[in-house]
C-alpha cells in the first residue's frame, strides 16, 4: 500500500498537469473549428461547380462564390488564430468567436437560409470556440 | 536526439495477447456497408451501360473488401467476451484525472515535486496503463527544455503488455541559473499496436475518448524564495516499473511507494492540507 500523504502529493501534482493539458486542448479546438469551417465550404463549392460547369440555374440569395470565399477566408483566419493561441490563448479564442459571428451574421443578413443550413455544424464550431475561450481564460488564473 | 530503446517494465508482465487482432467496431461496420452499397450500385450502373468487364471488376474488388471486413466482424462477435478486466490503476486506484486514451493507452505526465528551486532535483513521472487486450508501445517524446538542462528532445519507448499499468520515472535537475516562474515541459505521446488493436478491456464506469496523438504540458514552478541548499540527486537513474498486471489479482502499489518514497525531497514546497 502507499501512504495517504504520497497519494495526496501525486493526485495534487497530477491534477495540476491535467488542468494544463486542458489549456492545450482549448487551443486545438480553434484548429478543429478551422478544419470544420473548411469542410463546410464544400457545399457552396458544389453549388458553384453545378452552376459553372453543369449550367444549373442561378438561385436567389448569396452567390456561392462569395459564400465559398467567406468560408475559406474564415478557415484561414482560424488557422492563424490557432498559431497565435500558443502565446495568447484567450485573446485568440475571443477573436475567433467574434470573427465567426461577424462572418456568419453578415451571410445571414443577406440570406437567412444560410443560418439554417448547417445550423448543427455552426453550433458545434461555436461550442468548440467557447470551450477554447473558457480554457484560455483559465490561464489568467493561478493553477 | 538519441536513438530510442524499447523499455520493458520490471518485474516483467507475462500476460500474452488475447482476443481478435482487429477490433471491427462501428466504423468497420459502416465501411463494410458503404463498400457493399458501392459494389452493388457501381456494378449495376456499369453493367447497364454495357461495360460488363468493368462491372465485374468493380463488384469483385469492392465485394472482396466488404467480405474481408464482414469476416473480421464475425470473428469479433464470436470472441466478444473478454476474459479479463483491467485493474484501472490510473482512473480508479490512484484516482487520477484521466479524460482520454491514446490507442487504448491511458497516460499522465507530471513532475513530483512540481514546486522547485533552481538547482533542485525533481522527477518526471509518466504513468501509463494499457486498456487493450494486446500489447502496445507507448512512444513518449519530451523536451527540449533549457531550465531542465534538456538541450535536445528525449524519447522513451515503453512496452506495455495487455492490461498492464506501469510507471516510468525520469530524474531531472533544474539548472542553477533558471528563471523563476511557471514552466511547462512539452510531452507528446504516440502509441503503436505491433500485434493489432485487440479488444478494449472494461475500465469501470469511465468513458475515455481515444486519440491518435496526445500532447501534455507537464507544469512546474520555479521559486527563488524556496531555494534549498540540498544538492540535486544526480545518482538517480531512470526506472520503468510495472504496477499492475491482469495476470495478477491486485496491483503492486508497494513498488510505487518504494520508487517514490525514498527519493530526494529537495525543493518541495509544502502543500496545504486537503481531503483526498
Amino acid at each position: 500500500m502507499i501512504s495517504p500523504q504520497l497519494l495526496h502529493r501525486l493526485r495534487t501534482a497530477q491534477r495540476r498537469s491535467a488542468e494544463e493539458q486542458q489549456l492545450l486542448s482549448g487551443r486545438d479546438w480553434i484548429l478543429v473549428a478551422g478544419l470544420v469551417q473548411l469542410l463546410s465550404g464544400l457545399h457552396p463549392l458544389f453549388v458553384l461547380i453545378n452552376q459553372r460547369v453543369l449550367g444549373a440555374p442561378l438561385r436567389p440569395g448569396v452567390a456561392p462564390g462569395i459564400q465559398l470565399a467567406a468560408e475559406v477566408v474564415l478557415a484561414a483566419v482560424f488557422v492563424v488564430l490557432w498559431l497565435w493561441a500558443r502565446f495568447a490563448p484567450f485573446r485568440a479564442a475571443g477573436t475567433a468567436i467574434v470573427a465567426f459571428l461577424l462572418v456568419h451574421g453578415a451571410l445571414g443578413l443577406f440570406e437567412p437560409r444560410t443560418l439554417l443550413a448547417g445550423a448543427i455544424v455552426k453550433s458545434l464550431i461555436l461550442v468548440g470556440l467557447v470551450h477554447a475561450a473558457r480554457t484560455g481564460y483559465l490561464r489568467h488564473r493561478p493553477l | 536526439m538519441k536513438p530510442p530503446t524499447l523499455l520493458t517494465a520490471e518485474p516483467a508482465d507475462p500476460t500474452p495477447d488475447f482476443g481478435p487482432r482487429h477490433r471491427s467496431g462501428p466504423l468497420a461496420l459502416f465501411v463494410a456497408f458503404f463498400i457493399s452499397f458501392s459494389a452493388a450500385g457501381g456494378g449495376l450502373v456499369l453493367w447497364r451501360e454495357g461495360l460488363r468487364l468493368w462491372a465485374c471488376l468493380a463488384a469483385l474488388l469492392f465485394g472482396a473488401a466488404a467480405a474481408w471486413i464482414f469476416r473480421s466482424l464475425v470473428g469479433r462477435f464470436r470472441r466478444h467476451a473478454t476474459p479479463h478486466r483491467s485493474h484501472a490503476v490510473l482512473t480508479d486506484v490512484l484516482g487520477f484525472d484521466i479524460t482520454g486514451t491514446c490507442h487504448d493507452v491511458a497516460a499522465t505526465v507530471f513532475f513530483e515535486p512540481d514546486s522547485l528551486a533552481p538547482g533542485a532535483a525533481t522527477r518526471v513521472l509518466i504513468f501509463v496503463e494499457n486498456y487493450a487486450s494486446r500489447q502496445r508501445i507507448a512512444r513518449f517524446r519530451f523536451g527540449p527544455h533549457a531550465a531542465l538542462g534538456l538541450s535536445e528532445a528525449r524519447t522513451a519507448d515503453l512496452n506495455l503488455a495487455a492490461g498492464q499499468a506501469a510507471l516510468y520515472v525520469f530524474p531531472l535537475a533544474v539548472v542553477a541559473d533558471a528563471a523563476a516562474g511557471e514552466h511547462d515541459l512539452p510531452v507528446t505521446l504516440r502509441v503503436e499496436c505491433p500485434t493489432g488493436a485487440g479488444l478494449r478491456l472494461p475500465v469501470g464506469r469511465h468513458h475515455l475518448h481515444d486519440l491518435r496523438t496526445v500532447h501534455f504540458a507537464a507544469p512546474f514552478t520555479l521559486d527563488i524564495a524556496s531555494a534549498s541548499s540540498a544538492p540535486a540527486a544526480a545518482s538517480e537513474k531512470p526506472r520503468y516499473l510495472s504496477l499492475a498486471s491482469i495476470s495478477e489479482p491486485a496491483p503492486r502499489l508497494e513498488l510505487l511507494a518504494g520508487a517514490l518514497g525514498t527519493a530526494s525531497t529537495a525543493g518541495i514546497t509544502p502543500l496545504p492540507a486537503e481531503p483526498l
